[in-house]
């Protein structure tokens, strides 16, 4: 036991010494291990929020939704109308066709607001989002966010203007509002004032979980049937998908990024390890000459790299904690999500593979020494 | 390359070092071919022109270097060159860098002693003596590279000596020394080592004749022509 400690205690010094002398062998060793750390660490934290990102929006519109937007017909075509086409689907969930206006109605303080206008067949899907909505005494609606619920706002619409009740909009219309203040007019009313071009619209929310996807299947056949030439349909169906490809795709980038980064700390530790064991040979030697092991030797090697790597992944968490909000919210994502606060991708529990990366690269990078440690000592010593 | 049995020495058999039919090359230079050599307790010095292979003998016989054919014999309890007989039963002055360069003296014998199993005791005694007796008593906080090549080398001898090893291998001990340091280390070979220890020293110094017990003369298995060669 003494013996081990006097000669680890020797080789710290040796470690010491030689950090001392050559600092710039330190700092590249650790800088360059930093640099290759933080990109992985801002790959794999830009994948986690992207993932986010999918998830929250799932979340948000409910995966069980969907919305369907159609274009108008081209002049002479014929086409059945969505809210009769679709009808029958109103019995396997929350069925709400409604229109979408192409011309923006303009609120008291000037903010321009999309239109939606909703005929009969949608009351029974409004009256089931919107809490008292049989109750509504006014010309319209305005789904609005940061407005007095039940204010009554003066909206023009063209020459038109409409007294409508303004309501908070309930989560579920998300699909619809897009989070933004829209006008809703029962079409009896809207018919009136003779406005033309509008976007055919349906919001679907079915009953039964893990259905949607058939009945998007579904919805697809009959629109091609029919002779729907341009439509969109936009449900978090699709965004499961895109979630696990982007999952998939994190997986790739992490084994090539892995490999990238193993494959470079090996080049550079492996390179400066035996440049210094080939100084260090004739000490070395002679501690083998004593019946010393080459295993305690070659654990001097192996401590340093992995010393040197662990400060750098260190460094590196550090660095990308600092600088993460300000990449990604430069890089677009939403200010909510950029916070650590929010998601926080850099927890050391989430950082195995790196970790392992980096110590089977630090290992890997001596093994060249252990090689060298095993030249009979009468070789290396006159 | 060296052929041949020489010396012997059957009376002290259980104690003797015996290299058998030692076959070794460096690549494809060929230094022994079965080569043979018992030696007794006591010193041996062996004698050699540059390159006959004196260096590489204690190398074998310490198990620094393997023998592509042959074996190294040691007295017991090690048999053969091993790790534990290394750090228990050998001490080994090399021609140069002997001394760990980041330790000072004391280090560098305490380390030794330690791999070697003995008590903090009795390594401060041993090492104290030591030094008193190599006129080192002055330098032991000091690193080799603030010392003088004699009293590196008499440092070497401590440090070979601190185990009072049963097998001693010097390599060219008082190569480049001094009469005063030469004799330093003659006296404490001829005074410190125990009846039983077997020590070798290779070496060209004719000074260190006088306290060999016997003397090994490679040149005198060396053909004529290889005489020549070598002068040349």
């Amino acid at each position: 036991m003494r013996s081990l400690i006097l000669i680890a205690v020797y080789l710290s010094k040796d470690i010491s010494k030689r950090w001392l002398e050559t600092p710039g062998a330190v700092l590249a060793r650790v800088s360059i291990a930093i640099s290759l750390c933080l990109l992985f660490l801002l790959m794999q934290a830009g994948f986690i929020l992207a993932e986010h990102a999918i998830e929250r929006k799932i979340e948000s519109f409910g995966i069980n939704s969907m919305i369907l937007r159609t274009s108008p017909p081209g002049s002479g075509a014929l086409r059945p109308e969505l809210s009769t086409l679709f009808e029958p689907l109103a019995e396997e969930g929350l069925y709400f066709p409604f229109s979408s206006l192409f011309s923006l109605a303009e609120l008291s303080n000037g903010e321009k607001v999309r239109v939606v206008v909703y005929g009969e067949d949608a009351l029974p899907a409004l009256s089931e989002m919107i809490d008292g909505f049989d109750q509504l005494q006014a010309d319209a609606f305005l789904l609005a966010y940061g407005y007095p619920e039940s204010l009554i706002e003066r909206v023009r619409l063209g020459d038109n203007f409409f007294d409508s009740v303004v309501v908070y909009p309930p989560p579920v219309l998300r699909f619809v509002t897009l989070s933004k203040p829209v006008l809703f007019i029962p079409a009896s009313k809207f018919h009136a004032i003779g406005q033309k071009g509008m976007q055919e619209s349906l919001f679907y929310v079915s009953d039964e979980p893990g259905k949607l996807e058939q009945v998007i299947e579904s919805m697809e056949a009959v629109l091609e049937e029919e002779g729907f030439q341009r439509y969109n349909l936009t449900s978090p169906v699709q965004w499961v998908g895109e979630l696990k490809e982007l999952k998939q795709t994190r997986i790739k980038a992490q084994a090539l990024g892995g490999a990238f980064v193993g494959l470079l700390v090996i080049l550079i530790f492996g390179s400066i390890a035996v440049f210094e064991y080939r100084q260090n040979i004739f000490a070395t030697a002679l501690f083998k000459s004593f019946g010393l092991s080459s295993f305690h030797l070659a654990v001097r090697y192996l401590m340093e790299s992995l010393l040197l790597l662990g400060l750098a992944f260190y460094c590196a968490i550090e660095l990308a904690e600092l600088i993460h909000e300000f990449v990604f919210a430069l890089a677009g994502f939403d200010s909510e999500l950029v916070t650590l606060a929010f998601v926080n991708p850099y927890l050391l529990s989430d950082q195995r593979v790196l970790l392992g990366i980096l110590g089977v690269a630090g290992f890997v990078s001596v093994l060249p020494v252990f090689l060298g440690l095993c030249k009979p000592v009468g070789k290396s010593l006159g | 390359m060296v052929r041949d049995k020489t010396v012997t020495q059957p009376d002290a058999e259980s104690k003797t070092v015996s290299c058998n039919n030692l076959r070794f090359s460096y690549g494809k230079e060929l230094v022994f071919d079965s080569f043979s050599c018992d030696f007794g307790a006591g010193i041996t010095l062996i004698k050699g022109y540059s390159g006959c292979g004196k260096s590489t003998l204690l190398k074998l016989i310490a198990g620094y270097l393997s023998p592509k054919r042959g074996s190294v014999k040691l007295p017991l309890p090690w048999k053969k060159p091993t790790k534990k007989f290394q750090r228990e039963g050998l001490g080994f002055v090399f021609q140069q860098l002997n001394l760990l360069p980041l330790a000072n003296l004391s280090s560098n014998l305490n380390l030794v002693a330690s791999l070697a199993g003995m008590s903090g005791r009795a390594t401060r005694e041993r090492r104290d003596f030591l030094f008193d007796r190599l006129g080192l008593s002055e330098l032991k906080r000091k690193k080799p590279s603030n010392l003088s090549g004699g009293q590196q080398q008499r440092a070497a001898v401590a440090r070979a000596l601190m185990k009072n090893p049963p097998i001693l291998l010097l390599d060219e001990p008082t190569s480049g020394l001094d009469d005063t340091n030469t004799e330093v280390i003659k006296n404490i070979l001829s005074d410190e080592l125990s009846e039983e220890c077997t020590c070798i020293v290779s070496s060209h110094d004719h000074r260190l004749e006088e306290i060999a017990n016997e003397i090994v003369d490679f040149n005198r298995r060396l053909p004529v022509e290889r005489h020549f060669e070598e002068m040349a």
